[in-house]
């Protein structure tokens, strides 16, 4: 009796001690750091898109977005890099398609969330996003006219467009309007195709063109990240209920998420991004090793020039919240070299990572933040991030931030 | 005598006081400061309140004498925002309408991350130009 108690008595003690040894606290900066990740809300409406939420829009978008007539040789679509089966990206270093590309495949995880699209920002709204792959000789290389033409002499997608958009030009002109042609082709032929049309077909076929990407947008839009096992937690720490949700590595890892590590400054909000621009001096891919990658300083002069911008003619919303952005832009901010912050959530499925690929894994991305091994000088000196600083981490906490960040994945 | 060193050591610290109010630090952006040189009065109102993280915004700056000045020019004023502890400032650019009477509109404020920022004022009458510095803990 006495030794099944002294046994008892042992076995509660160790426990009790192994349970308080795990426990994660939070002060108060942490938990409303915390609280201000979750949970995440549905993006503004996107006024400069009038299908936005369009149900009928939403379908034909989502059969455009895999239709491969888009491109030049007929073998590429929007999914062949935004793979649904690899959470809407391609597990590659940097794109592939009709050629190879400079920049790594951002997922399209809440993309509607964004202000600004592309690793540069050189789009402001998503069916302006969308519509750049499509013309770009190493992604689709496909043209403006022979998009037209594929919505035009397919019925369904005939049908659905005019649902949504009314009366297709006549497009069966062959006179009129030649089989392929734009203002981006990178070939003579279809340049001068285009430009031998006279200005109000050409206006025609741009404004087909731009309903395409309207409604590719439309169905990005509801690619939305569900509840992940942080935000369960997170609701656990506001009604003060047992911290069960996420792991005490994983604890222990936001912890240094909101603390130490400084990423939450950048990584904010509930889509764990601040939505603009940092160098983090990342280092550059090997093959490009001397051709520097200027990242928003090549994209705001890339924006400026869009025929396709917030404020442009083909924008439903010209004077709107997104077209506000433009009036404000700075070129002259000092932000060559600097890349979107991008989002987190779903993180640990979109490898591998930066705006080039340059790492394999999360844990390569914190030992980059951790250790600044191998990091680069910044590339405007006048606009640094101080707080990209060295910071040790046990190979412990390592595991314990990327535990956190694994957190993040929703079902 | 001891009403004299008294005075004298109240004009001797007068300048530091001064200095001391020409650059505040604030809970938020609504908020007053004086100019360095003692000339001007500034009050600061931002469009949104608490004063936004991550989203744009406008300031209102009301400009005033606290001492008489014999010149006919205009205020004028000109605005720096940078957080000292990264070494960069905002991603946008912003521009200033006014004045009227006083009155100038700070726009295309646009605070992108948590921490201290410094808005650093430059205000200017003719040929009198002061400055003035607010800091704030934007959470």
């Amino acid at each position: 009796m006495t030794m099944r108690l002294v046994f008892a008595v042992a076995t509660l003690l160790f426990t009790g001690s192994s349970v308080a040894a795990q426990t994660v606290t939070f002060d108060e900066r942490e938990r409303k750091a915390i609280l201000s990740l979750s949970p995440l809300p549905a993006p503004p409406r996107d006024t400069t898109n009038r299908a936005d939420r369009n149900p009928q829009a939403i379908a034909l978008g989502k059969a455009l977005f895999s239709d491969v007539r888009l491109s030049g040789n007929g073998r590429f679509s929007c999914a062949s890099c935004h793979d649904p089966a690899k959470s809407w990206t391609d597990g590659k270093d940097v794109a592939v398609a009709a050629g190879v590309g400079s920049r790594n495949t951002p997922s399209l995880w809440n993309t509607a969330q964004n202000r600004w699209y592309f690793w540069d920002g050189r789009a402001d709204s998503l069916w302006s996003q969308a519509l750049k792959p499509i013309e770009r000789s190493v992604e689709l290389n496909g043209s403006r006219l022979q998009v037209a033409h594929a919505v035009y002499r397919d019925p369904k997608l005939k049908a659905s467009y005019e649902q949504v958009f009314g009366k297709l030009p006549a497009l069966a002109d062959a006179k009129r309007f030649p089989a392929s042609g734009g203002p981006q082709a990178e070939d003579e032929q279809r340049q001068s195709n285009w430009w031998s049309m006279d200005q109000a077909d050409r206006t025609a076929v741009t404004q087909v063109f731009v309903n395409v990407g309207k409604a590719i947008a439309a169905f990005e839009g509801t690619i939305v990240t569900g509840p992940a096992p942080f935000d369960r937690f997170a609701a656990q720490l506001k009604e003060g209920k047992p911290l069960t949700a996420i792991s005490v590595s994983a604890q222990r890892g936001l912890k240094t998420f909101v603390g130490v590590g400084n990423c939450v400054l950048c990584h904010s909000g509930p889509d764990f991004t601040n939505k603009e621009f940092h160098d983090i001096r990342v280092p550059p891919r090997l093959a490009q090793e001397g051709v520097a990658d200027l990242g928003r300083g090549n994209g705001i002069p890339l924006l400026l020039e869009d025929e396709f911008i917030a404020a442009g003619p083909y924008s439903d919303d010209p004077e709107g919240a997104r077209a506000l952005h433009l009036l404000y832009l700075d070129g002259e901010a000092g932000l060559r070299g600097h890349f979107k912050t991008p989002s987190l959530r779903n993180v640990a499925l979109s490898a591998p990572y930066m705006h080039a690929g340059q790492y394999r894994t999360l844990r390569d991305v914190v030992h980059h933040y951790s250790t600044l091994e191998d990091a680069v000088d910044p590339a405007e000196p006048s606009h640094v991030e101080l707080l990209v600083r060295p910071f040790p981490l046990t190979e412990e906490q390592v595991g314990d931030l990327v535990a956190f960040l694994e957190s993040l994945t929703s079902g | 005598m001891a009403a004299a060193r008294a005075l004298l050591a109240w004009f001797a610290l007068l300048p530091l006081s001064i200095l001391s109010m020409s650059s505040v630090s604030a809970a938020d952006l609504a908020t007053s400061v004086d100019t360095d040189g003692g000339t001007f009065h500034l009050v600061l109102k931002p469009s949104l309140t608490p004063t936004p993280f991550n989203e744009l915004f406008e300031l209102q700056v009301d400009v005033s004498l606290l001492k008489p000045l014999d010149d006919p020019n205009p205020f004028w004023i000109g605005i720096a925002t940078t957080m000292p502890g990264h070494g960069h400032g905002m991603n946008t650019r912003t521009r200033i309408d006014g004045p009227e009477g006083g009155r100038f509109i700070v726009r295309g404020l646009l605070l992108h991350m948590q921490g201290e920022w410094e808005f650093a004022f430059d205000v200017a009458k003719g040929r009198t130009h002061e400055k003035a510095t607010v800091r704030f803990v934007l959470e």
